[in-house]
């Protein structure tokens, strides 16, 4: 008889487990767009989390952290430094951009190992700081395994319009891909009628392609989901990885 | 650069025929210009640019101080650039005119301008410092900010030398020391021009 609670138990745990939370590889700059007058300090906080619910999740150090400007790479990682996000270990650093330009940032973190999916997990995550109004290169991958190439212009948005990518897996359309969006609920303000809003769910079409009208105003994170055609070994076993092509853009209210 | 005095009636006629003559041509761009400026090194460089990145060319760049008085005035290239030493280290309201009425102002704070002096007269590891953190300036740049450096080093030395010829005897350490300082300096400099030459041509995208 115990053994059976016991078990059923276990069931409910896992499947609780797999419904509910949805993490998010996390790249938040403190500001989306730097004009003439602005403070010219930009800092990024990286982390992996739950971004509605607000539940941090502790973040080892990435594997790849990056700034890239019109095809040209900066490696930032030695300049990430940890601190708490969410409660849990995260990352942040500071960057003065002095330039006009679209910065992409970029993160690879290390494989997270899912006990309850049975497999690993990498978010390879990308936001962008545009400044002084130039706008080159908003709509150029950056050649990473899986990403989001937006098709509207991620920057200058208004809650409301519509935003449209392309998911792309080793640098080709992937179509039927699950994107999976969720708010950051920072100020914690907003609070959603049921499990179902907190994280929605598109699909790519046959291009590579998906829309969402966003409602409001805030950061918005969009995670294209595959599983690679590699697999990471976990305690002797070859285990399936699941690759997120992540963006975070921001979107303004409109006066 | 410098001698506004020189835009007078001449240039004047012969900018409105340009504009005349500009202003029949197809109207491409709908797009907004932006103007972008910075000081390195005692020259101020000077960006222009339409949205979609496409550059102004021959756009006429008037650069005022906070009173009005106009200092001096250009042309961009075909880069969109303009650059001019710095004419007085004060506020200074830049302006671009293009073509079609196109306009952008940009105001550099003298504040911005007093920091880019200060550089050339702080020590060599300071100025290390503050190029890794910018974009790196060109060749004649890095000559002229490490120049400043050694003269600012040299100068200890070369007293030192001056006062070892009449008091002979004392001194041979510090010597030894300077010319290990000099040397120091020329790695630095070696260190940089490799760098720079592993970041290939240009500093800016």
């Amino acid at each position: 008889m115990k053994k059976k609670i016991g078990f059923i138990l276990f069931i409910l745990m896992v499947a609780f487990n797999c419904n509910a939370f949805a993490h998010f590889g996390m790249a938040i700059p403190s500001t989306s767009m730097v004009m003439q007058g602005d403070a010219r300090d930009v800092i990024f906080e990286i982390s992996f989390s739950h971004p509605f619910e607000m539940v941090g999740m502790d973040m080892e150090r990435p594997v790849k952290f990056e700034l890239i400007m019109n095809n040209e790479k900066t490696d930032l990682l030695p300049s990430l430094k940890e601190t708490s996000i969410m409660g849990k270990k995260g990352w942040h650093m500071s960057r003065k951009i002095n330039r006009p330009g679209v910065y992409w940032l970029h993160v690879e973190p290390t494989p997270y190992w899912e006990s309850a999916e049975d497999c690993y997990i990498i978010h390879y995550t990308k936001t962008v700081v545009a400044a002084f109004g130039d706008d080159e290169g908003w709509d150029r991958p950056i050649g990473v395994k899986t990403e989001i190439v937006p098709l509207t212009r991620p920057f200058g948005l208004y809650a409301g319009n519509l935003f449209q990518g392309v998911v792309l897996v080793d640098g080709k359309p992937a179509p039927g891909t699950e994107v999976e969006i969720e708010y950051y609920n920072r100020d914690k303000k907003s609070s959603a009628p049921n499990d179902y809003f907190i994280t929605q769910v598109v699909k790519t079409d046959s291009s590579g392609v998906f829309s969402y009208a966003v409602p409001k105003a805030g950061w918005w994170g969009f995670a294209g989901l595959n599983t690679s055609d590699k697999k990471i070994k976990h305690d002797g076993e070859e285990k399936d990885v699941e690759i997120g092509a992540v963006l975070w853009i921001e979107f303004k209210e409109m006066k | 650069m410098k001698n506004s005095k020189k835009y007078k009636t001449g240039s004047s006629v012969i900018i409105m025929i340009i504009f005349l003559m500009l202003s029949f041509s197809s109207y491409v761009y709908a797009h907004r210009v932006y103007l972008f400026a910075w000081e390195d090194g005692g020259t101020i460089y000077t960006e222009s640019y339409f949205s979609g990145n496409k550059k102004v060319q021959d756009g006429i760049i008037r650069v005022f101080n906070m009173e009005g008085k106009e200092l001096l005035s250009g042309k961009t290239n075909d880069a969109g650039e303009f650059s001019f030493r710095i004419p007085e280290i004060t506020d200074l309201k830049i302006v671009l005119e293009s073509s079609m009425g196109h306009g952008a102002e940009y105001i550099l704070k003298g504040s911005e301008i007093s920091e880019g002096e200060k550089i050339e007269t702080n020590n060599a590891s300071e100025i290390v410092e503050s190029i890794d953190t910018e974009a790196l300036p060109d060749t004649d740049q890095l000559k002229r900010v490490i120049d400043a450096a050694l003269d600012e080093r040299l100068k200890p030395v070369i007293r030192e030398l001056a006062m070892l010829r009449e008091d002979k005897g004392q001194g041979v350490t510090e010597i030894i020391g300077g010319i290990g300082y000099i040397f120091g300096i020329m790695g630095v400099i070696a260190y940089m021009q490799s760098r720079h030459r592993l970041k290939g041509a240009g500093r800016k995208a």
